[in-house]
């Protein structure tokens, strides 16, 4: 009886393991990844229109090029690059308790730079946003010259997020072309100032 | 027949003959082995340690992250114009450098206790840590602290010590540490690139210049 049982046991514990093959396989390759599982909540925009996200809603007035900026408190830093000078209407929608302009990130490419600090109050990089009250100013962004002629300044996003870390939350991802801006010599721009444009 | 049975008795009395081998004597064995491999590279001789490089100045060194190129060292009394005055008795010990950021992304600079990119530290200087890190760091052309470096845009930087007023003067050499560390991963819990314990990747001497109360230059 057991030797007539035993081919039929062998084959229902290979159909039984490669069962459990198959369905642990189906699980691995089926869950999110990490990044699927973190990545930030991408909200596409475009210039000139807001976009909003969970708590941050933005307004991309103006993209412009400049060899020197003159901001409104006076600071008029000098680079050996560039600025990419950005005009925004940022506000919180939910929170503003500690709720900054986290990340304001120019993507060109691989390359990411960071909405400077170097004019200080000048820009609204570092300023604290509220609840329902937008903050219109600058954003300067310094970049190599030849960045906005390379092959990836036509596709060069601009990314929002009230923290630094995006991750699981709103990113606001507003596409520019860089190679359509006219680098000027020197430029001036308002001091941050509360209100809508 | 016959053979096989000589062959299988031959394996058996190996057999036999490997069974009775003391274990010391396999302990011993694989020991002397594994330190026979070891001369080979070497042998129980410390590793030499490889001296830090010595560059000159204006020499730029290349690191993971950051191109340093160290233009000056130089004695100040106090950045008035920053609010960076000294306490009484003490000097600004200023080091002027080039950084530029050769990654993909901004570089936040550490200076005091902040965990950020270590880039220069300096020795030598009586009353100071071997290798201290700098009190504040700051863009030379408009004087903003929290300095971030943007790829690709090298940057004039001023690192700034407060050391006590008969420390050092003009014509003192201070060595200048340029400081690197090696990208090991993205981590397992942590998100985002992940880099080793700073080491210093070069090291300079500069003499010490001295601008009294400060020129604007």
């Amino acid at each position: 009886m057991s030797v007539a049982a035993s081919p039929w046991r062998h084959g229902a514990n290979g159909v039984l393991l490669a069962a459990i093959l198959a369905i642990a396989a189906l699980v691995l390759h089926s869950t999110p990844s990490r990044e699927a599982q973190q990545s930030a909540i991408v909200v596409p925009g475009v210039i000139g229109e807001p976009v909003s996200g969970r708590n941050i809603r933005t307004t991309v007035h103006s993209v412009a090029a400049a060899e020197s900026v003159t901001a409104g408190n006076g600071w008029a830093g000098s680079t050996p690059g560039i600025w990419v000078v950005v005009d925004l209407t940022v506000q919180a929608l939910v929170d503003d308790e500690n709720t900054a302009l986290g990340t304001a990130v120019l993507r060109v490419g691989d390359v990411s730079f960071s909405a400077s600090t170097r004019p200080q109050n000048g820009t609204v990089a570092t300023e604290q946003l509220a609840t329902g009250v937008p903050l219109s100013g600058p954003l300067m962004f310094e970049v190599p010259a030849d960045i906005v002629a390379g092959p990836a300044a036509t596709t060069a996003k601009l990314e929002f997020a009230t923290d630094s870390d995006p991750r699981v939350d709103s990113l606001l991802v507003v596409p520019v072309d860089l190679t359509a801006l006219v680098v000027r010599p020197d430029l001036e721009v308002d001091f941050p100032e509360w209100g809508a444009r | 027949m016959i053979n096989r049975g000589v062959r299988g008795s031959r394996r058996q009395r190996a057999r036999m003959l490997f069974d009775r081998l003391p274990t010391k004597w396999l302990v011993t064995s694989v020991g002397a082995v594994l330190l026979a491999l070891s001369a080979v590279v070497g042998g129980l001789d410390d590793a030499p340690v490889l001296p830090v490089p010595v560059i000159q100045g204006g020499d730029s060194h290349a690191g993971t992250e950051l191109t340093i190129v160290v233009n000056s060292a130089l004695l100040i009394d106090a950045f008035p114009e920053q609010s960076i005055v000294p306490e009484e008795g003490n000097r600004l010990l200023v080091v002027r450098a080039t950084v530029e950021n050769t990654t993909t992304e901004p570089r936040r600079l550490a200076s005091g206790t902040t965990a950020d990119t270590d880039s220069i530290g300096i020795a030598g200087i009586p009353g100071l840590a071997d290798g201290a890190p700098p009190e504040r760091i700051l863009v030379i052309d408009d004087g903003s602290d929290s300095v971030v470096v943007q790829p690709g845009v090298p940057v004039e930087l001023a690192y700034l010590w407060e050391i006590a007023d008969d420390a050092a003067e003009a014509g003192d050499p201070v060595t200048v540490n340029l400081m690197d560390r090696d990208y090991i991963s993205e981590g397992r819990l942590t998100y985002g690139g992940l880099y080793g314990d700073p080491v210093v990747g070069a090291t300079l001497d500069v003499a010490l210049g001295d601008v009294g109360a400060g020129v604007n230059q």
